[in-house]
């Protein structure tokens, strides 16, 4: 049996809003993606467990930067995927497409 | 008009009660947003963060988790709080005139189970060797504000008609078990900040 793991819901969302937001990417821009391409208002705080689970599995990449004072003094913190982050949200794209085909009960559009 | 600067309690318990990760970043985000939402928005992110934080500490602490469980888990409430002084004390304050009388149950309650709490933080500071009083205090703070706050949820939660079993077992032991973890985890978090070593 493989050991490999596929992405979780909020790890997927996350990861696929990093990916439509590109360069720039930090919290409030990925949750305010999020909440436009979902209709559903994610807690910054839970992003944020996201991406610290996101780059510690090497999917992710962080990188500070300036404080500004609109932000009370303090730095935004960039996030990027990887290669293998990339890799990995095309993995489970495939996986889960996989599961989708040929189950009836779930063709069409959703209304 | 709504002040220019989030709820002040808010901030106390976000800078207290998450870890330093990503604190930094979080803070300056919520702030960023808060000029546009509201303060139950705001409450709202803490609440989120401290929630999300607490489980992602679950995950990777699990010695601190084993712990509090034993301790939380060993202890006999249920004879405990049955015992001849412990009702006798309640029935004493009781007879207070309000919020006296509810305040002193959860005075007595919180009172034990900060010796408890003291026990088992000395336990683990000694035995994992991070012995500093400025780390023992920053630990033991937030962890007795949450005890006091989970036992005041404790006691209006009694309005619910908990099953007994639900209330000894489970209700009642929280509070001791969330101050454990947040104490061991805030022990933790200084010994890094001050260079002691981590095991």
């Amino acid at each position: 049996m493989s050991d490999h793991t596929y992405l979780g819901g909020l790890e997927l969302t996350v990861m696929l809003a990093l990916v439509r937001i590109g360069e720039g990417a930090y919290g409030v821009p990925i949750s305010r993606e999020i909440e436009r391409q979902t209709g559903r208002e994610v807690a910054l705080g839970s992003v944020y467990a996201a991406l610290e689970r996101l780059q510690g599995k090497g999917l992710v990449s962080s990188y500070l930067g300036e404080p500004t004072a609109a932000r009370g003094g303090k730095a935004k913190k960039y996030f990027r995927a990887t290669p293998e982050g990339l890799r990995e949200v095309r993995e489970t794209r495939s996986a889960l497409m996989n599961l989708w085909r040929g189950v009836r009960e779930l063709q069409g559009e959703p209304t | 008009m709504r002040s220019s600067r989030p709820p002040v309690l808010a901030v106390w318990l976000f800078q207290h009660l998450t870890r330093r990760e990503h604190r930094e970043a979080l803070a300056g985000d919520l702030l960023e947003e808060y000029s546009r939402r509201s303060d139950s928005w705001y409450w709202r992110q803490v609440i989120a963060a401290i929630a999300a934080d607490f489980r992602t500490t679950l995950r990777s602490r699990r010695v601190s988790v084993a712990l509090a469980l034993v301790v939380c888990g060993a202890f006999p409430w249920k004879h405990f709080f049955l015992s001849e002084k412990v009702q006798s004390l309640l029935r004493a304050g009781i007879q207070l005139s309000w919020p006296g009388s509810f305040l002193v149950g959860i005075a007595i309650i919180s009172a034990f189970q900060s010796v408890i709490l003291l026990a088992a933080l000395c336990a683990y500071i000694v035995g994992t060797d991070r012995l500093h009083p400025r780390g023992f205090l920053i630990a033991l703070y937030p962890a007795l504000f949450v005890l006091i706050l989970g036992n005041t949820a404790v006691a209006i939660s009694q309005l619910i008609p908990w099953s007994r079993l639900v209330f000894y077992y489970v209700i009642w032991r929280l509070p001791l078990f969330f101050s454990l973890v947040i104490s061991m985890m805030r022990v933790r978090v200084n010994s890094e900040r001050i260079g002691l070593p981590v095991t």
